[in-house]
């Protein structure tokens, strides 16, 4: 076990001695610190949390981060060519292809961190911790009995949803080889997935709860137990998206077990 | 009785007896509806450094990705010390060290840290032996440069380095030669030889260059259209019976067929078919007889001509 660790730890060098990944962190971290200061020059009677909560409507910046990482995970190596040397090493191409998805969840995990944790004593700073006005009408009858709770229950949901999409990079860039092939295609599935449900409709046809998209906006909850549609639930979406989740690792995991290597 | 069933076994002489290093058991590779490789059979003895050479396109680089397990084979197996890579890849795999094509490296990171990706993949590599490696492949001055900024010859020493890394039974060096200057090509050769001549290292060359591989290596095993063609030792005994073509330089050409009772003139000079003595013998004779000789030649074919004879070529691809 020690051992996979050291592929672990060779995955995530890889992902942090380039410049690139340095650009994403500033600009997470710019923004992860601008905003409250934004919010306290433009806002009136904001509370702390109300901003934090505002903040992560820019939840896209880390998540997309994640999938460029996730898309580059494989495909790079491939394009560089330094597959060939990786995958002539005692490890079997499971352990190979697990220790760079171990990486990439490390680095969703990692952007997050920057996305947020320097927000928050700055907002605290900013907007002080009163809990005064910890309450907003949005909020009844929904999951979340305070703002603060608004706040954590979003980004824990919001994580998920990246983790889906970091880990459809991930298959992407296992089965495509191309990095932006990868990167391209989750893209699109982030754009399309709202006009998709929109045709095939939760609300009218069983088989829409079941799509994909339906189920990767998982704030809907937050503010309405039954979801957009009124017909699903917080526990009905985990369980589909778990579903999904473990065919796409099993596809990439295949795929890439199977495949010659011939960059 | 067990010599004799040894010798029953494996018809074909070897070293010390020794099990091969690498035992293609008929493999075959099909992408697609086409054959790259047709049933190879071969052996690749320990401790020689064994050429692996074929036109552009012969599969010579299909062979090598399917020796190290890149590739899987449409049909037989090929076995690394004993241990086939298709069923026993980590063990077949961990015997092996390899350059498949070009020497890709990490541009973004040192030499340095790159040697440091692949020590961490194995655990009886230590950051002394890295060092050892370093210094053995003369990159000490280089290593903690970025790699995006070598040349290459010195991204062809850094991946013999990556290869080298965990004193590999067997090195596969694919084209090494390719992009490398006179001097490069040298130096290649001469590490090669240490490793094969110290280390016990089998070295496994795939190459299109024929005068390369005649100055690289012991035998060399012939593809040509995924087919292997010929095995032959380089370094058999210089044989001194058999009678060759000799060609010599003389005054009075004419004279001297008198004089020797036969021979041809081809191109002004004097060519007679004898062996090694005859031709000391017939030199002697010359001189004796007061007609100057200017040079002697031996007309054997070369490698490349015997090469070319066997691969009919100008081929078409």
């Amino acid at each position: 076990m020690f051992d996979f660790f050291r592929l672990v730890h060779n995955e995530n060098i890889k992902i942090y001695s380039r410049v690139r990944t340095w650009v994403m962190f500033g600009i997470v971290l710019l923004t992860s610190l601008l905003m409250p200061t934004l919010f306290y020059y433009i806002g009136s009677g904001l509370s702390m949390w109300s901003a934090m909560n505002a903040l992560q409507q820019f939840w896209f910046l880390p998540t997309v981060f994640a999938i460029a990482i996730a898309g580059d995970s494989v495909a790079g190596e491939f394009s560089r060519g330094t597959i060939k040397l990786l995958l002539i090493r005692p490890w079997s191409r499971i352990k190979i292809l697990l220790s760079k998805y171990v990486a990439v969840v490390l680095f969703l995990l990692a952007v997050y961190a920057v996305f947020i944790l320097p927000a928050l004593p700055l907002s605290a700073l900013i907007f002080g911790t009163s809990s005064a006005s910890d309450m907003s009408d949005s909020l009844l009858g929904g999951l979340a009995s305070s703002m603060a709770d608004e706040f954590w229950l979003s980004l824990l949901l919001r994580m998920i949803s990246g983790l889906m999409y970091a880990t459809i990079a991930f298959l992407f860039s296992a089965v495509f080889r191309s990095n932006s092939l990868a990167l391209s295609l989750t893209m699109v599935m982030m754009f399309v997935g709202g006009l998709i449900t929109l045709i095939i409709s939760p609300a009218k046809y069983v088989i829409g709860r079941y799509v994909l998209f339906a189920n990767l906006n998982l704030t809907q909850y937050v503010y309405a137990p039954s979801g957009e549609y009124g017909v699903m639930s917080l526990g009905f979406s985990l369980s589909v998206l778990a579903v999904y989740y473990v065919v796409f690792l099993v596809i990439a995991f295949w795929v890439f077990r199977k495949r010659d290597v011939a960059a | 009785m067990e010599a004799i069933d040894k010798l029953g076994k494996h018809p074909e002489p070897k070293r010390a007896g020794e099990e091969p290093v690498v035992r293609f058991e008929n493999a075959v590779k099909k992408i697609g509806r086409k054959t790259i490789i047709e049933g190879l059979t071969l052996n690749v003895p320990a401790g020689q450094v064994f050429g692996f050479l074929g036109p552009n396109g012969s599969g010579k680089t299909t062979t090598i990705r399917m020796m190290t397990g890149l590739m899987a084979p449409t049909a037989g197996d090929i076995k690394i010390c004993g241990r086939s890579i298709t069923r026993e890849f980590e063990a077949a795999i961990s015997q092996v060290g390899a350059i498949v094509e070009n020497p890709e490296m990490y541009a973004y990171l040192s030499g340095y840290r790159n040697l440091l990706q692949y020590a961490r993949m194995r655990s009886d590599v230590t950051k002394q032996r890295v060092d050892e490696v370093v210094r053995f492949m003369g990159l000490q001055n280089r290593i903690h440069d970025k790699v995006s900024t070598y040349s290459l010859g010195m991204r062809q020493r850094l991946g013999v380095a990556q290869a080298i890394l965990h004193k590999p039974k067997l090195l596969i060096l694919d084209e090494p030669t390719n992009g490398l200057d006179p001097q490069g090509i040298r130096e290649l050769r001469d590490y090669l030889r240490t490793l094969a001549q110290n280390d016990g290292t089998t070295v496994f060359v795939s190459s299109h260059l024929l005068s390369e591989m005649e100055l690289m290596c012991d035998s060399v095993a012939i593809i040509q259209a995924g087919k292997l063609i010929d095995v032959r030792d380089l370094h058999a005994e210089t044989d001194t019976e058999t009678a060759i073509e000799t060609e010599f330089d003389v005054a009075r050409i004419e004279e001297a067929i008198g004089l020797l009772g036969g021979g041809e003139i081809r191109g002004g000079r004097l060519v007679i078919r004898t062996n090694r003595e005859g031709i000391a013998e017939t030199n002697m004779r010359l001189v004796q007889a007061g007609i100057p000789v200017y040079g002697i030649r031996p007309l054997t074919r070369s490698l490349e001509d015997q090469f070319l004879e066997m691969t009919g070529g100008g081929q078409i691809v």
